[in-house]
């Protein structure tokens, strides 16, 4: 019901009517019997301030009456003072009740608003669970499926060990035991047991090298290769190997320069193992290798005229330890490592590797290295590049932020005062990062995309790396600023909300809160509610923007959104005349871990500082000059 | 049918080679193979009485060729040794399923698989 009507109109218009039965009707009028009742009743259920000044003019026009007009059967003064002050009794006992029964409906409304607050925050609570379940499941399942290749390369390891070993061993006792060998059986035992022991040792460099590229530490020292010079190396060094088995060994000449961005040393790997693999497997004919352009990459190519590959065995040869058995009857020696390790290279560089084959016909193996592109962004790191140099003593500040456009603003207004920067998009690449190159401290972008995020925390609280978070805006042209006055996160409660509106020193302020998730601003809305202050829920920034239009608030709250709708609805409100210069408070999904400094815009004189970095700036140099 | 002591099938040659120098040595009638399927053809033409078989081999491998063997009618039944680098406890089981009589793992010694042939073949 609407308030006015509720509290004034009504009672207001059953006055002349309580007036018109008490004249009409008299004293006997059977009307009076309804009467106090009737007080009761409206007292209740409508305003009993107005019910009580009605009764006050009801009892006045009474008086009057009886003084005035004295009517027949009106009863004396005394009768009517009476019957006033029982009105009077009647509408204060109502007003009690009725004050009473208002405060129990608010403390109601309060709790259940709470509870349906705790609900909703247990059921977002039971989903994230069912999600981290999931995951930790799959985590589970990819852990043991990882145990048992780890497993089984452990078994092929022991096994590819043991054929070396086991023919040093057999030779060494027999040499040992036997004192009547002639010298050539001598020396024919010692270079068996001489090449056994070299092919260990290969096999454990090749074993080494894998494990090394495995774990990812292999530092990858990408640069500008020149891809047909690169084949022409590699075939020089090559040739001799070719030569003895009476084979061709050629390069396939591109008519234009191919640059490739690759680690140069390891590219030479890849090639070496896949011409010496194809010299081996080959008894007639050659070898040819060449590079080609592609859209993006190029596409090296190593072919040879040999046996071929079954088609059931072209997977497999990619697999660590598994050797070309049947279809070559002395099988060439080899670790059985070579395949998987090219593999690896070629894909930490971002590329692939195939093989064609056709058994009696020949193999070309092929495989893609990325193009050498000249407008690179440097900040796209391969984890173990270092930056080249650092300013000043200062290592580099490692900024993180999905949007380029603000990465490139916050980049340019951090050199222009002198600090090195590195970059990453996203928590995970950066957390890589951080992991290889050394840096003096993180600014972060807060978003709602929380992946990576503890673990780059737990990796700067164990390296004592400051990390600052905000969300930072950038209204063109190219200011980067802080827009925010102070962050709100989940679950939501009055001790971290409060504290943050106290500076403003105002008892009763309005807020208009801004959020697509109604049980988050019904939520804030309660909080703030129970402390007086006033607040209008929006679902969209154009009611946002009309509604201020007419009237102003305090302090802007905006609920949890995605980067880019947040970056609309701040440009928004920081566009419009009424709002611009408003408290912003933002809302985020949970508190960051407890090092980690969000850094907000402050207010001073209860005036927002609009434009500019200053707070973090004074953040950054307050820590780095420490 | 020419009849000999010991058949050895590895496509190691550095193996086939230790082995059937310390057998010769030692007066037995050894024969070689370099994959299963040589192996198979020389067991049923030889008909050995001990034989050495690697588990992985070039077209036919070693479990294939111990049940071909075990399965020969009227055949001969060797006394099969799997000398192989595989050491794990499953791979012993599989050959014992096979029909193997024996189960031993590289590296070994030249004395003790002497040792071993010599007490089997009496001498």
């Amino acid at each position: 019901m609407n308030d006015k009507l509720r509290n004034i109109v009504l009672p207001l218009t059953i006055l002349p009517l309580l007036v018109a039965c008490s004249y009409t009707g008299g004293v006997s009028s059977p009307f009076r019997f309804f009467f106090f009742p009737l007080v009761l009743l409206l007292s209740l259920y409508l305003a009993p301030a107005t019910v009580f000044l009605s009764g006050v003019i009801f009892s006045s026009v009474q008086v009057v009456l009886a003084i005035f007009a004295r009517p027949a059967d009106m009863p004396s003064l005394p009768g009517i003072v009476a019957e006033f002050v029982c009105y009077l009794l009647t509408t204060w006992a109502a007003t009690r009740i009725a004050g009473s029964r208002a405060e129990e409906a608010k403390r109601f409304r309060l709790a259940e608003a709470t509870f349906q607050g705790l609900g909703n925050e247990l059921s977002h609570r039971t989903t994230n669970l069912q999600t981290a379940l999931d995951a930790l499941s799959q985590a589970h399942d990819r852990l043991q499926d990882l145990d048992r290749n780890k497993t089984a390369f452990l078994a092929n390891v022991a096994h590819e060990l043991r054929t070396p070993l086991s023919g040093i061993r057999a030779y060494s006792e027999m040499l040992l035991t036997y004192n009547d060998l002639d010298s050539a059986t001598q020396r024919e035992f010692t270079e068996i047991m001489q090449n056994e022991s070299v092919r260990m040792t290969n096999l454990v460099n090749e074993l080494l090298n894998l494990i090394k590229i495995e774990t990812g530490k292999v530092e990858l020292a990408t640069g500008r290769v020149n891809a047909a010079e690169l084949i022409g190396e590699c075939i020089s060094i090559m040739k001799p190997m070719a030569a003895t088995k009476g084979l061709t060994l050629d390069a396939v000449s591109a008519s234009a320069v191919i640059w490739v961005n690759a680690d140069i040393e390891q590219l030479k790997q890849v090639l070496i193992n896949l011409i010496n693999n194809a010299i081996k497997f080959t008894q007639t004919g050659g070898v040819t290798v060449g590079v080609l352009r592609r859209e993006k990459s190029a596409e090296f190519f190593v072919a040879d005229t040999g046996e071929g590959i079954f088609p059931e065995e072209q997977e497999k040869i990619f697999q660590e330890f598994y050797r070309v058995l049947d279809s070559v009857p002395n099988r060439p020696a080899g670790t059985g490592l070579g395949l998987s390790i090219c593999k690896k290279i070629v894909e930490i560089h971002g590329g692939t590797i195939t093989v064609e084959s056709a058994v009696g016909k020949g193999s070309t193996f092929r495989f893609t290295i990325p193009l050498f592109q000249s407008g690179e962004p440097s900040f796209l790191m391969a984890p173990g590049e270092k930056p080249k140099r650092h300013h000043d003593g200062f290592r580099p500040i490692l900024v993180v932020i999905r949007n380029t456009v603000k990465w490139m603003c916050l980049r340019k207004c951090l050199e222009e005062l002198g600090y090195k920067t590195v970059g990453a998009l996203t928590y995970e690449k950066a957390c890589d990062l951080a992991k290889t190159t050394p840096i003096d401290l993180i600014v972060a972008e807060l978003t709602n995309n929380r992946d990576g995020l503890e673990s780059l925390a737990a990796l700067a609280y164990t390296e004592g790396t400051p990390f600052f978070m905000a969300y930072f805006h950038v209204s063109p042209p190219e200011i980067i600023s802080l827009p925010m006055t102070g962050y709100i996160w989940k679950p939501f409660n009055g001790y971290q909300i409060l504290p943050l509106i106290e500076p403003f020193k105002k008892k009763r302020m309005t807020f208009v809160i801004i959020s697509a998730d109604m049980d988050e601003s019904r939520m804030l809305q309660m909080i703030l509610g129970t402390e007086g202050h006033a607040t209008s829920l929006f679902v969209t920034v154009e009611s946002l923007i009309q509604s201020s239009a007419s009237s102003s608030p305090d302090a802007v709250i905006i609920g949890s959104y995605d980067e880019e709708a947040l970056d609309i609805i701040v440009g928004r409100v920081r566009a419009h005349k009424g709002l611009a210069l408003k408290p912003l408070f933002l809302v985020i999904e949970a508190k960051p871990a407890n090092h980690v400094r969000l850094v907000t815009a402050s207010f001073q004189d209860k005036k927002p500082l609009l434009f500019g970095l200053s707070p973090l700036i004074q953040e950054i140099e307050g820590v780095l000059l420490k | 049918m020419k009849e000999i002591d010991i058949l050895i099938a590895d496509d190691e040659p550095h193996i086939v080679r230790a082995l059937s120098f310390i057998f010769s040595r030692e007066g037995f009638r050894v024969e070689t193979a370099a994959d299963g399927e040589e192996a198979l053809q020389k067991c049923r033409r030889f008909a050995p009485r001990v034989a050495f078989f690697d588990l992985i081999m070039p077209r036919l491998d070693g479990l294939e060729l111990c049940r071909e063997i075990k399965s020969d009618r009227g055949g001969c039944h060797p006394y099969v040794i799997i000398l192989t680098c595989k050491g794990q406890d499953v791979d012993r089981e599989n050959c014992l399923k096979a029909g193997a009589n024996e189960f031993m793992t590289k590296p070994f010694s030249p004395s003790e698989v002497l040792g071993k042939v010599r007490s089997l073949l009496d001498r």
